[in-house]
């Protein structure tokens, strides 16, 4: 059963790999032939030497020839086995590019939902780890295949001399396997420890060297805590690598014992056969090359094998990953959905919203973070979300993403529900800002404007509505300048406040039916809030605005405030309606605003 | 002062810390280097001795030295091998802490700096991550070494023999040497090629994998435009790595029969030789196996050079590095607890590395037990004095003074603080309040202070509950509001005399922030407190307000002293930010 798992791997790779590069197998099968006869040559070459000298009237040109003729043999081999080396390592490097990019595109395509779960995130870690398996896994291919071959020559070699010698050979080297077994069964069985081990220590030495701590790590005088921690994990590492070595050492040690029973029976068998059946010298010299590469040639393959039944588990970890995500990511841009852009043309910003009575928890959760929340957003309605951390805000906002199905209830968009929409179609129906919002290495242009052909005119009023027309226009290159300055030499550094009003100009620029801002002014001071706030009546002049923040200054722009507290809307109106009748709103309004009120009727007076 | 050589001074720094793993590297390489040769010597004297037909005796002589000499090797080899290894992971643990305990020696200016960034970058982590170290351990001193004992051997060994052949020897290792350093030559330049796209790459990789753009890149479609940007990195590279492909496997194949020409050339000389009689079969191969040994052993030398200038530039990187002047700190036991210290800024002035200056002359003092709040627009330079205040920062010109006495070194001893972008560490909660002032206080009280009780006493290890996983796998998590409470009980615990609070509660929703901060007398407990907010309600609790503005002092006074300065910029940010509200 894990033999057949094991097979079936592998072949998935050999599939994709004659499909990238149809040559490989045959340069491959090339490998293997001159990594067979480059051995045998190896062992051939005394014997052939040793008859040629002690041939009747043997002449120099003989072992001339000879010379010339292996020198021509090894050159060729050597050669050819090298440029096909070089090539295949060239294809397979080319090839683990195309792996990485298949495992970034399902990444960026993968469901939203996807992104927040940690066994994702260790998914794609572990088939990541296949990228840099692939070379060693050919290559390690083709060197079992030579040694299958040059054992099944030693092997007829030896029985044609004696078969008790061969049955000898084989009994040790088939202990010599098991021994190697055992030792390997052992270190795997400390790996998890050791791995823990290795995982506390990397973090203590990443964070002595990461600049980020350094302001606590001298503040809080850490550096003695780290040294101690640090050196603590080393003695424990030092303890299981002492263990390894012990298994390690032992095994190879039984090994050279092993060798050694083997080297005296070929030796003493071969002084035999030589004394008494006149064994030809040069015969002997054979022999001698042969066992010793007998031993060498079935340690090595024993290795290779366990190699790769030990490394086929990355490949069905890029397996799993590539083959079960792209089939949700395809679902997710592709999916049925019987509405599409003829049947429910765009609105241009003034879509309706409506939760009818939507719950919702996150998965593996039992904590509803939204409890039967309905409310309805007309056509250009400004609203503004507000309630404490926790309370369920980002949530609604995914919901309203299609980032995740809603438990129970429906959420509408100009009528419809949002899940029978095509999930990449209806995201192009949502314009938005987040907190976490940012640019990309790339032009501006190309930020603003991610998915198409710039329009000019568009972009430039998007520019305009977000307060950043001027700044760009000063830029030597303006819109075709490059952005971040990690990448690009000239790149162009914004500063905070800047980012967050092109990331609105992005979202302008896109038109979706409906605006969403989530905490867009949480990094700004003062005045870049109130130019935020201020291009924010010109950017939402008859669109329909879903905002959030924890600065409630910014429900006075809103028509309607919906007030979220422990996932159930607690009240929702207009800010003077919600003040009026709803303490707890008034309260936490109040709280923020008691400041800034009382200090301007003090100062009034 | 001379300026050291870079790889004897690494080697000298290998020596100091684990002198046993200098050891069995040498008597490992010396194993090594032996065995092929005695090898050598007893496989051509057996193959004399049958050829001659001698003794059975002398025959079976010689083949119980092979045994025994491999059985010997065999047993001897492991155990070297296998200390030798696990040395060297100790010595490698070693050498990072050192290399890391000299990072935390350097001021913190240092370690923000880009000179030192680069050298991290550009030397530290390919030596401590990349493997850098493994080549020189595993490879280099081993090649190199057992490259010179085997040269000498051999060259004792044939002295006596024709030395004649010595020069095709060297002639043809002078070939294969010269097409190395053509390979080599094309190699740096595709490398440093490869080496921009690479970190191109990594910069998409991180996108890629970073889930906080998951949002903006699903919404606004831009997988396409990176998916693309990354085909042309993948393209451009895969162009360069042709291109030394095709470079590369030319020189490798000539490459290839040089060294099969000159393994033939000496069984051909030899040859010769053997029919004048001046040598029998035996001699024909000691002589040639000892003398293509050297070839191999020549070449491997010189191929170990040739690898090593290409990374000799990160041990040069290495050197400046310890070479990096650094301050002597106090131990924190020195620290005084409790009481409250005056602050002065005397005319500093502050610039970062190739920067415009952030700070021009700013002068002010704070009393002790009294608060003052810092105010300004993005960029004034906020940030900055609270990093010189706690002396993480050394200013240009002018000086800090803490109690009148200038702050020479960081503030362990004298100050507390919160950063806006704190960090906490993968310890318990416990260990993260107290850091290195263990016995300070009461950490439970502390905790019930910043209004983390309620959170820790849920845990079942309460206090003693690990943060994140790379300690423990069942590490929690904290949320943003959590965190940056346990920041601030960590900053209170210390008891410091000055305590600096950067933006201290952006992560708090309206309710908690009012909590802290009606607690905020409480919280700061006549120390002397520093307050930077963008929350200008927030700076009302503080004795008075310093208001920056382009690097230096604009404005400072009480709420109401400031907003009866006509278009003052303390003013302007206020009605900006109370607008809103009314």
């Amino acid at each position: 059963m894990a033999m057949q798992k094991i097979l079936s791997n592998y072949l998935y790779l050999f599939r994709k790999l004659n499909r990238s590069d149809p040559k490989l197998f045959v340069y491959s099968a090339f490998m293997v032939a001159v990594g067979t006869a480059l051995p045998l040559c190896g062992v051939m070459f005394p014997k052939a030497v040793v008859w040629a000298v002690s041939q009747e009237g043997s002449t120099l040109a003989l072992l001339a020839l000879v010379l010339v003729f292996f020198f021509l043999i090894n050159g060729f081999c050597s050669a050819v086995w090298t440029y096909m080396n070089r090539r295949n390592g060239f294809y397979l490097t080319n090839f683990g590019f195309k792996l990485k990019e298949d495992i970034q595109a399902i990444t960026m395509r993968m469901p939203f939902s996807m992104t927040e779960d940690p066994k994702v995130l260790d998914e794609i870690r572990l088939a990541k780890e296949c990228i840099g398996r692939t070379q060693p896994a050919i290559e390690t291919f083709c060197g079992c295949a030579s040694a299958i071959l040059l054992l099944s020559g030693y092997i007829v070699l030896l029985l044609r001399l004696d078969p008790r010698i061969l049955l000898v050979f084989l009994i040790c080297s088939f202990l010599q396997i098991l021994i190697l077994q055992r030792s390997k069964q052992k270190k795997a069985g400390l790996r998890e420890e050791k791995a823990g081990v290795e995982r506390r220590k990397n973090y203590l030495f990443q964070t002595m060297f990461d600049y980020r701590c350094g302001k606590e790590l001298r503040l809080f005088a850490m550096d003695g805590i780290l040294r101690r921690k640090y050196l603590g994990s080393c003695r424990e590492r030092q303890t299981i690598l002492t263990r390894f070595e012990r298994y390690q050492t032992a095994g190879e040690m039984a090994g050279a014992l092993l060798r050694a029973v083997c080297e005296l029976t070929i030796y003493l068998s071969l002084l035999f056969f030589y004394l008494e059946e006149g064994l030809s010298a040069d015969t002997f010299v054979m022999y001698i090359g042969v066992a010793a590469s007998f031993q060498n040639v079935s340690k090595d393959l024993a290795d290779a094998v366990s190699d790769l039944i030990y490394h086929h588990v990355s490949i069905e970890d890029y397996r799993r990953f590539v083959e079960g995500k792209s089939t949700l990511a395809r679902e997710s841009c592709e999916a049925s959905g019987r509405l599409s852009p003829s049947t429910e043309p765009p609105s241009f910003g003034r879509a309706s919203i409506v939760f009818e009575d939507v719950s919702f928890s996150y998965p593996g959760s039992a904590v509803k973070v939204l409890d039967h929340v309905s409310f309805t957003l007309e056509p250009g309605c400004h609203a503004s979300i507000v309630g404490e951390n926790g309370a369920g805000k980002s949530t609604l906002v995914r919901l309203l993403c299609r980032f995740y199905p809603p438990d129970e209830g429906r959420i509408l968009l100009n009528g419809t529900d949002i899940q029978e929409w095509e999930p990449r179609e209806y995201l192009r129906r949502i314009s938005g800002v987040f907190q976490e919002s940012r640019l990309f290495a790339a032009t501006l242009e190309e930020n603003i404007c991610p998915n198409q052909k710039a329009d000019p005119e568009r972009m430039w009023e998007a520019l305009r509505m977000a307060g950043m027309e001027e700044k760009i226009r000063r830029l030597p290159r303006q819109e075709k300048s490059n952005v971040l300055k990690y990448l690009y030499d000239d790149g162009v550094e914004f500063s905070g406040g800047e980012k967050q009003r092109l990331c609105l100009a992005r979202a302008i620029y896109k038109n979706g039916d409906l605006l969403l801002l989530d905490e867009p002014t949480a990094a700004l001071d003062a005045l870049a809030e109130k130019e935020i706030y201020e291009s924010f009546d010109r950017i939402s002049r008859g669109r329909t605005v879903l905002f959030i923040s924890h600065r409630l200054n910014s429900n006075r722009l809103c028509d309607k405030v919906i007030f979220l507290e422990k996932g159930r809307i607690l009240d929702q109106g207009s800010h003077e309606d919600l003040m009026d009748r709803c303490p707890p709103y008034r309260d936490m309004y109040r709280l923020q605003a008691r400041y800034y009120i009382r200090s301007q009727k003090e100062d009034a007076q | 002062m001379k300026k050291p050589n870079a790889l004897f001074y690494f080697l000298k720094v290998i020596c100091r810390i684990s002198w046993q793993a200098a050891a069995f590297c040498l008597s490992l390489t010396l194993l090594k280097a032996a065995a092929p040769i005695v090898n050598t010597l007893l496989s051509a004297k057996l193959l004399g001795q049958l050829t001659a037909h001698e003794t059975p005796h002398d025959i079976g002589q010689t083949i119980f030295a092979v045994i025994g000499f491999n059985l010997a090797v065999g047993l001897i080899q492991p155990f070297l091998a296998g200390r030798f290894a696990t040395l060297t992971e100790k010595l490698k643990d070693e050498f990072c802490l050192r290399v890391g305990e000299q990072m935390m020696a350097l001021s913190y200016g240092q370690v923000e700096s880009a000179a030192v960034q680069d050298l991290r970058q550009q030397a530290l982590l390919p030596i401590t991550q990349w493997g850098c170290f493994e080549f020189i351990l595993n490879r280099f001193i081993p090649d190199v070494l057992g490259s010179l004992l085997t040269i000498a051997a051999t060259f004792f060994l044939v002295l006596e023999y024709s030395l004649f052949l010595l020069l095709p020897i060297l002639l043809l290792t002078a070939v294969q040497l010269w097409i190395l350093r053509i390979k080599n030559r094309k190699f740096q330049t595709v490398a440093s090629q490869v080496g921009q796209v690479e970190r191109k790459l990594g910069y998409y990789d991180g996108i890629t994998s970073d889930f906080s753009a998951g949002k903006d890149i699903r919404l606004f479609q831009i997988d396409r435009i990176l998916m693309k940007n990354i085909q042309h990195l993948n393209d451009e590279e895969v162009g360069a790595l042709s291109d030394l492909f095709s470079h590369t496997v030319a020189m490798d194949f000539w490459g290839s029969w040089v060294t099969q020409f000159q393994i033939y050339l000496v069984y051909f000389i030899e040859a010769l030789a053997l029919y004048r009689r001046t040598v029998d079969i035996g001699g024909f191969f000691r002589i040639t196996g000892l003398f293509i040994n050297f070839g191999n052993a020549v070449f491997r030398l010189a191929g170990a050079f040739a690898d090593m200038r290409v990374r000799v530039h990160f041990l040069e990187g290495f050197l400046s590095f310890e070479q990096l002047p650094v301050l002597q700190t106090p131990p924190a036991e020195e620290s005084v607890a409790g009481q409250a210290v005056e602050l002065t800024f005397q005319n500093v002035s502050f610039a970062y590395s190739g920067a415009e200056p952030v700070l021009k002359d700013v002068s002010f003092s704070i009393p002790a037990g009294k608060s003052a709040a810092l105010v300004g627009v993005n960029g004034s330079g906020k940030s900055t004095i609270a990093k010189l205040a706690t002396g993480l920062l050394i200013p240009d010109c002018g000086q800090i003074l803490i109690d009148k006495k200038p702050l020479t070194t960081d503030g362990r001893n004298t100050a507390s603080a919160v950063y806006q972008d704190y960090q906490l560490f993968a310890f318990t909660i416990r260990e993260n309040v107290e850091t290195a002032f263990t016995g300070r206080g009461c950490v439970t009280q502390t905790l019930l202070d910043t209004g983390l009780s309620d959170v820790v006493n849920r845990l079942k290890e309460g206090a003693d509950t690990y943060l994140y996983q790379a300690f423990h796998p069942e590490g929690i998590d904290l949320s943003g509001g959590q965190s940056q409470k346990l920041a601030a009980a960590r900053a209170l615990y210390k008891d410091a005399g000055l305590i600096i609070l950067d933006e201290p509660t952006s992560a708090y929703d309206a309710k908690a922030e009012a909590e802290i901060f009606q607690d905020f007398q409480k919280l700061i407990q006549q120390k002397t407190a520093l307050l930077i907010s963008h929350r200008l309600a927030s700076c009302r609790f503080c004795d008075e307000i310093l208001v920056m503005d382009g690097g230096r002092i604009a404005e400072r006074g009480t709420h109401t002293q400031l907003m009866q300065i006509e278009k003052g910029r303390y003013r302007e940010m206020f009605l900006a930010q109370a607008e809103y509200y009314n």
